[in-house]
């Protein structure tokens, strides 16, 4: 790069060997992390759960060793500052470190105040203060909101407002760890807009944690974690073409580079218009009837489909006056169905799914499950039949064993003890974790908790499945995995319906796609014909995958990377 | 929704400086127990609803109104079939338990209307930085408004767990007394852990915030007391007089 000979930058961290143990765990969380970063780069880590990313992060402004407890040998320079010498309390307004989960970092009662809270402990002038305030609210957009309560923010503006209140600190360094993971694809945009003004404006110096690969790109660097080390280090454009590599460390590759790779091409592209390029440089062509393959593979699917399974009539619902969250929702799902609902935070995807197996009720309209209103079944009665898979599977897992927890369903529906066992063991078994049943839930990954609430809810032998947000939090070996079972699930005859904020998820696994907005359906139909549309997802703020939006420049729309392989002909083959 | 009981109005208790409804609640819980007889009761929580009313709090107060009838019914259940003098009302009942049962209900009433008062016109940090300027010390004030602010949180937890297990068929109101109880472990167990760990990410969003970090400490929110304050005081500490006097 030609900055770097022109204008040499400090090194505002340097990290010299870092090993970390948890106390109180049996293995290292970090095994040698040697990494230098520079004044004003912006550098992304990825790596799947449980690589030392967090852990990384705690040792950056003392909280590990200082509050969390554990052996730490090597070292870790801020500013020249050793952190182990000089703890939290003299390092916080040199490092801002924003959390992953954005609720539990927010304790104020008014954003102002949120805000004020670093700055305030800093002992500034109030006047300074003010300023402070103003411009963090300026830069994250929330100045509007200044005088509401942080509990009645949305999970997009909550995640701003934790940047706004470490901003304030006016932090040479900011570090966010997972910034954008539970949030819905328009706010993700929002917070990557933030980082891209904080670099052009402040020349801060930006620690991203991030799982979305796309992102990725626009960064001076990429470090690669994997087991407690650094597996890759490096520019984008040379770490996000190692496929490979990024495999290996759990990491999504962004689909264009993966397809390129895997049709045999000769530049790796990243960007669509790249691709564009290489798929001429390649010769490479669709194959001419890869639109009727597409089609009739998309009709075999939809001619398994049986009896109408779940009727939504006109459904409104509202949590009180003016908090409106279905207005007048009506569809209809068969038995055997694949549907995904897409929508963004507050356009009544989860109300409308608590809907289905009965936890809400319409005040307004019908929704019948097997012919029967909602309204006339009791809870169990409906729990037999739709199964619900929170976000959260620690709002769900209470017992010592992962067989017990999944015995707690059957048992609760009064399923016999033997036949309750048999239904364990199948579901057990299905996720993949029959063997392990003996152990504690709570000692295992998100992705293997997740799979314990997916089984039991399995285990009640539920028609339909309704999955809310799956895979959040779970890295993208989990994810797939996660997915794999899903997919597994609804070839064996349940109906899924699955909520996520993971376009590209909906794209490669549902038949079909509703799209939610403001408590309203504003699309329904088979996925690829909504990803055919991009002007009707932008209404719905959706962004469609970059293989999607480059097939359909191509002119027939290709869901996933493996529906892309099987529609291509290579007519000359470059490979070596 | 918003889970806390603080509503952002504009009223003359809200523009109190919180250490005057500070001492305003610690007098009123005075006035509130002094009384012995129900006309002084009456008139003690008279008081206390017209203080609610002017800080425009019945909103709140009408979020907790199940908590309130709770309270009053067993208070007067209670205290009623506790024998006492007077004549026999009903089975077993005397006139005396009766309205001594009722006299408490209403002191207890009138001490949680004025806690609910104070909490629905006073922000966190208002209570914080009034009991720091009242001497106390910072931390501790930071810890009790923070508890306060806590309660809200585990209830939302709460209900979400309530939800998760509902849909995997635990039914919570049938069954008699012991299966009930038996019913909640399944609640208890996460609802105690996510708050847990929830607690424990706060306490180091708080220290990379720098809580507690220096010495001085400035307070964004300035407090001064006005004129409004001083007559509220001033009428506080008349009323107090006279229901002291009363009850004596």
């Amino acid at each position: 790069m030609e900055s770097e000979i022109q204008n040499p930058k400090s090194e505002i961290i340097e990290i010299d060997s870092l090993i970390f143990r948890y106390r109180a765990a049996s293995d290292n969380a970090l095994r040698g992390v040697s990494l230098k970063i520079r004044e004003g780069d912006l550098v992304v880590i990825m790596g799947p759960n449980e690589a030392g990313k967090s852990t990384l992060c705690f040792t950056l402004n003392g909280l590990i060793p200082h509050m969390v407890k554990g052996t730490l040998d090597g070292a870790v320079r801020i500013n020249g500052m050793d952190t182990r010498r000089q703890g939290v309390r003299s390092l916080f307004s040199h490092i801002g470190l924003v959390f992953q989960d954005f609720e539990s970092q927010l304790f104020s009662t008014e954003v102002e105040l949120e805000v004020a809270f670093g700055p305030e402990n800093l002992g500034l002038p109030i006047d300074e203060i003010k300023d402070r305030i103003r411009r963090a609210l300026e830069l994250t957009g929330l100045t509007n909101l200044r005088g509401r309560q942080p509990a009645t923010l949305s999970g997009g503006q909550k995640q701003l407002l934790a940047i706004a209140s470490v901003l304030s600190l006016e932090p040479p360094i900011l570090c966010f760890d997972e910034p954008t993971t539970d949030l819905d694809p328009k706010n993700k945009r929002r917070i990557f807009n933030l980082t891209r003004q904080l670099l052009e404006q402040r020349k801060q110096t930006l620690i991203v944690i991030e799982h979305e690969t796309e992102e990725a790109l626009s960064a001076d660097r990429v470090v690669l974690m994997h087991d407690g080390r650094i597996a890759a280090d490096g520019p984008p454009s040379e770490i996000l073409r190692n496929t490979r590599r990024l495999e290996e460390c759990r990491i999504m590759p962004l689909q264009l580079t993966d397809l390129f790779e895997k049709l045999g091409g000769n530049e790796l592209p990243l960007s669509i218009e790249e691709a564009k390029k290489a798929w001429q440089n390649n010769s490479f062509q669709l194959l001419p009837n890869a639109r009727k393959k597409l089609d009739e593979s998309d009709a075999e699917k939809a001619r398994c489909y049986g009896r109408p399974l779940i009727e939504v009539d006109d459904a409104h619902f509202s949590y009180g006056p003016d908090m409106s969250a279905l207005r007048g929702v009506s569809l209809q799902i068969r038995d055997g169905e694949f549907v995904t609902i897409l929508g963004q935070n507050g356009s009544g995807k989860t109300t409308l799914a608590k809907h289905l197996n009965g936890l809400l009720k319409p005040t307004r309209g019908e929704v019948r499950v097997e012919g029967t209103s909602t309204a006339r079944m009791s809870a169990t009665e409906l729990g037999r039949r739709i199964g619900y898979v929170f976000q959260n599977p620690d709002h769900q897992i209470f017992e010592e064993t992962i067989q017990a927890e999944v015995l707690f369903g059957p048992k609760m529906l009064g399923v016999g003890e033997k036949r309750a066992q048999a239904q364990a063991r199948d579901a057990l078994e299905t996720v993949g974790l029959w063997e392990r049943r003996s152990e504690d839930p709570f000692t295992l990954t998100k992705g293997l908790r997740q799979k314990v609430a997916v089984a039991s809810v399995l285990a009640t032998r539920p028609g339909a499945i309704v999955l809310d947000e799956p895979t959040t939090g779970l890295d993208y070996g989990e994810l797939r995995s996660m997915m794999s079972l899903v997919k597994r699930l609804n070839e064996s005859g349940h109906t899924i319906i699955m909520i996520t904020h993971c376009i590209w998820i909906a794209a490669g696994y549902a038949h079909r796609t509703i799209l939610m907005s403001e408590g309203r359906i504003v699309a329904d139909g088979p996925t690829r014909g909504i990803f055919a549309r991009e002007d009707m997802l932008s209404k719905a703020d959706i962004i469609a995958p970059q293989i999607v939006r480059f097939s359909n420049e191509l002119g027939t729309t290709i869901l996933s990377v493996e529906e892309f392989l099987q529609c291509t002909q290579k007519t000359i083959n470059h490979k070596p | 929704m918003n889970p806390y009981l603080y509503e952002s109005k504009n009223t003359i208790i809200h523009r109190l400086d919180p250490r005057t409804k500070i001492l305003i609640l610690m007098a009123t819980f005075v006035i509130a127990l002094a009384p012995s007889t129900l006309p002084h009761a009456f008139a003690a929580v008279t008081l206390v609803i017209i203080y609610a009313s002017l800080g425009r709090a019945w909103p709140v107060i009408a979020r907790m109104r199940n908590f309130l009838v709770i309270i009053t019914v067993f208070t007067i259940l209670v205290w009623g079939i506790i024998p006492r003098g007077g004549e026999i009302l009903w089975m077993f009942i005397r006139r005396e338990s009766l309205v001594f049962g009722v006299l408490t209900a209403i002191k207890i009433d009138a001490i949680l209307l004025a806690g609910m008062v104070f909490l629905a016109t006073t922000r966190n940090e208002e209570i914080t930085i009034g009991l720091v300027k009242m001497g106390a010390p910072y931390v501790m004030c930071f810890a009790f408004s923070t508890a306060l602010r806590l309660v809200p949180t585990f209830a939302q937890t709460g209900s979400t767990v309530v939800e998760a297990q509902k849909s995997r068929g635990l039914e919570l109101d049938t069954g008699g007394l012991w299966k009930r109880m038996k019913s909640y472990v399944p609640l208890m167990t996460p609802i105690f852990l996510v708050s847990i760990r929830n607690a424990n990410l706060m306490a180091l969003a708080l220290e990379a915030r720098g809580f507690a970090a220096g010495k001085s400490r400035t307070f964004y929110i300035q407090l001064k007391m006005r004129l409004r304050d001083w007559i509220a005081l001033a009428l506080t500490a008349v009323l107090l007089g006279v229901s002291l006097y009363i009850a004596s």
